[in-house]
């Protein structure tokens, strides 16, 4: 066995050798068939890294709105005031207004608040300058009636429980969160946002319906502060940068929970249920990207299979006509093994060999010429755009240099093996 | 030991080389196959290598049954033969020592065995000298009868000759022709085409005349003579 192999070998190195010319052709387009294998090998292998890195990568974010349209839920009920009423009979009047709403259905009793025209008012007018202030003149308390904010149980029925509550006797006018907010701001000055508690409650509820989700993964569910982010992005700004984001406040950027998805191929599904809670102001995500990229994925794969098969048949008939030669040049030599009784594997032996080693040189070959190409490429990219490189996530040539070099060996010994058996075959019956 | 029975081969191109020849050849033997170029003998003697399979008939060889011969069992068939052609077929890159080892090492001796033999060889045949030279610096004869070592280093039951004298002058050929007798004495049956007049007339060994694929012919102790009748 050992001795048919070394036999095989030192034949089908010495002719190599005797084909000069035809070997070296033959060894040039074969590297050159595997080169281009590689191509799109490495740009597969490139592709899948990045996809199954960002699948890793891939969160949505879910930001929580601070904004009283969207996240103020509060019903206002304003209390009629009548000017000739004192100031006894006028408070008997809220505490029958305040009985009267607790009676009635789909009202959150615990949330009933009271509010004074009063301390709205002076809140309005604390932030206007001193001019804007001389234009209200009459300070009058009756400017904006006094009301009681409250919050609903069940808001599938809000629009029934506002009239209800705009029949109560004593009720002036009901506006929902949205419309004192309209009402609010068109008289000025009041801000826009809910207050403190309210957030953490909101942030809190927010949390909650995430994880009630189920493609979402409910033990990875992160926070960002909107605050925090928008400052640590303002560190990396150059002073001239920063100019730029002067007198934006510092909760521009909102508070965002980050989550992690199960399944990413009904992303869609999840990230639509994800814009449907209440109080989420928007849901970023990186789907899209990963559409793109999947696609790219499948378009290569494409083309690489017709150009692998291509490439390989150029490869199989390179290989089998210079093995044709060594074959013709040895008819002789084969005729009188057929002669003396040599098999046909001992026959053939030596140019299946000479088919392997061909394809093998070749393969190695191609390696030197990818390493080099894939080195080169790498350099470039990194030193004209390295936040490119870094984000997308190229892979490094010592990361997939084995499953190159593998591809290339089993690709350049299985075609030469199989060139050369095929011009072998037509001299064995003799 | 060799059996032909009717006989016959039709050659693609629509050529009946052989029309129905049957012999039979004992252990032992010297037999010349003489006749005309395209009488047959090259055909008889493609068959018996099966290098051409017969269209008809039946060809026993050591009891084997020829056209029944699948295709990967006809090395080991050949290796019960040896043959020896005109033209010698030795290979120019090898010397004349490896040109017979080289029949060892094809049917997987070992390198003990090699060693062994082919000098033995190399002794019979007369070129125990000539041992390390290429066979361009050996005269034809020398090159026949390295020939003739190759055919019998692994010890064959049939040696089969093809006009093995037919580039010798006579002198050369008579002294190849001393050797193959040699070989015969030893126990191998040999089977020889010739045209060579002279050698089937001295030998007195049994002659098969073959013409026009049939065999007219066959006798033992037997001459060249009154064959040619064109």
């Amino acid at each position: 066995m050992f001795r048919a192999i070394r036999r095989a070998f030192t034949e089908g190195v010495s002719g190599m050798a005797k084909n000069g010319l035809m070997t070296v052709t033959s060894l040039l387009v074969v590297t050159a068939c595997i080169f281009v294998f590689g191509v799109f090998l490495m740009c597969i292998f490139n592709i899948n890294h990045m996809t199954s890195k960002m699948a890793n990568d891939y969160q949505v974010d879910v930001y929580v709105s601070r904004d009283v349209t969207v996240a103020d839920d509060s019903v206002s009920v304003f209390v009629a005031r009548d000017f000739s009423f004192d100031d006894a009979a006028y408070q008997e009047k809220l505490n029958s207004v305040e009985t009267l709403i607790m009676g009635v259905p789909n009202v959150d009793v615990s949330s009933i608040a009271y509010t004074s025209a009063k301390t709205k008012l002076e809140g309005f007018l604390s932030a206007l300058s001193e001019e804007e202030k001389a234009d209200y003149e009459v300070p009058s308390d009756g400017v904006i009636a006094d009301s009681f904010s409250l919050r609903l149980e069940d808001y599938d029925s809000k629009v029934e429980t506002l009239r209800l509550l705009g029949e109560l006797k004593g009720v002036q006018e009901v506006l929902d969160g949205k419309e004192t907010y309209a009402y609010l701001s068109s008289l000025g000055g009041l801000s826009s946002q809910v207050s403190t508690a309210r957030y953490d409650e909101i942030k809190a509820q927010i949390k909650t319906e995430i994880m009630k989700l189920g493609n979402v993964d409910s033990q990875d569910i992160g926070f960002v502060d909107g605050k925090e982010k928008f400052a640590s992005f303002k560190e990396g700004l150059s002073a001239q940068e920063l100019k730029d984001f002067e007198g934006l406040p510092d909760d521009l950027i909102p508070d965002a929970y980050t989550v992690k998805l199960k399944d990413l191929s009904i992303a869609d599904e999840t990230i639509a249920e994800l814009e449907a809670l209440p109080y989420v102001e928007s849901v970023e995500n990186s789907r899209e990207l990963i559409a793109v990229i999947d696609n790219l994925k499948d378009i290569v794969q494409k083309i690489s299979i017709w150009i692998i098969v291509a490439f390989a048949l150029v490869s199989l008939f390179i290989i089998s006509n210079t093995i044709k030669l060594t074959v013709h040049n040895r008819r002789k030599e084969i005729n009188i093994m057929k002669y003396v009784g040599a098999t046909d594997s001992y026959i053939r032996g030596p140019f299946i060999m000479e088919g392997i080693m061909l394809g093998i040189l070749s393969a190695l070959f191609a390696f030197f010429v990818s390493q080099w190409t894939y080195e080169g490429l790498m350099s470039a990219i990194s030193s004209s755009a390295s936040a490119i490189s870094a984000n997308i996530g190229l892979m490094k040539f010592a990361d997939l240099w084995g499953s190159l070099l593998g591809a290339y060996l089993v690709l350049g010994g299985v075609i030469g093996a199989f060139g050369s058996s095929i011009s072998v075959r037509r001299y064995l019956h003799v | 030991m060799i059996t032909f029975e009717n006989v016959s081969k039709i050659y693609d191109n629509g050529y009946g080389a052989l029309k129905g020849v049957s012999f039979h050849i004992d252990k032992g033997e010297f037999v010349f196959l003489v006749g005309s170029s395209a009488a047959g003998k090259s055909t008889i003697i493609k068959l018996m290598m099966k290098e051409e399979s017969a269209t008809g008939g039946s060809i026993f060889i050591n009891d084997i049954d020829v056209n029944a011969l699948r295709h990967r069992e006809i090395p080991y068939f050949r290796r019960t033969l040896g043959v020896v052609f005109q033209d010698f077929r030795l290979l120019p890159n090898k010397n004349v020592q490896e040109n017979v080892a080289y029949a060892m090492e094809i049917v997987g001796a070992s390198n003990k065995e090699i060693r062994k033999n082919v000098p033995a060889v190399l002794s019979q045949v007369g070129l125990s000298a000539k041992a390390k030279m290429y066979p361009h610096q050996l005269s034809g004869g020398e090159q026949q009868r390295v020939a003739i070592a190759r055919a019998i280093v692994n010890n064959p039951v049939v040696l089969i000759a093809d006009e093995p004298t037919g580039n010798l002058d006579p002198e050369t050929a008579h002294e190849i022709m001393a050797i193959m007798e040699e070989i015969n004495k030893r126990g191998t049956t040999v089977v020889m085409a010739t045209h060579a007049e002279n050698i089937v007339n001295d030998m007195k060994k049994r002659v098969i005349v073959v013409e026009k694929g049939i065999i007219t012919r066959d006798e033992n102790e037997g001459g060249y003579g009154y064959v040619q009748s064109n």
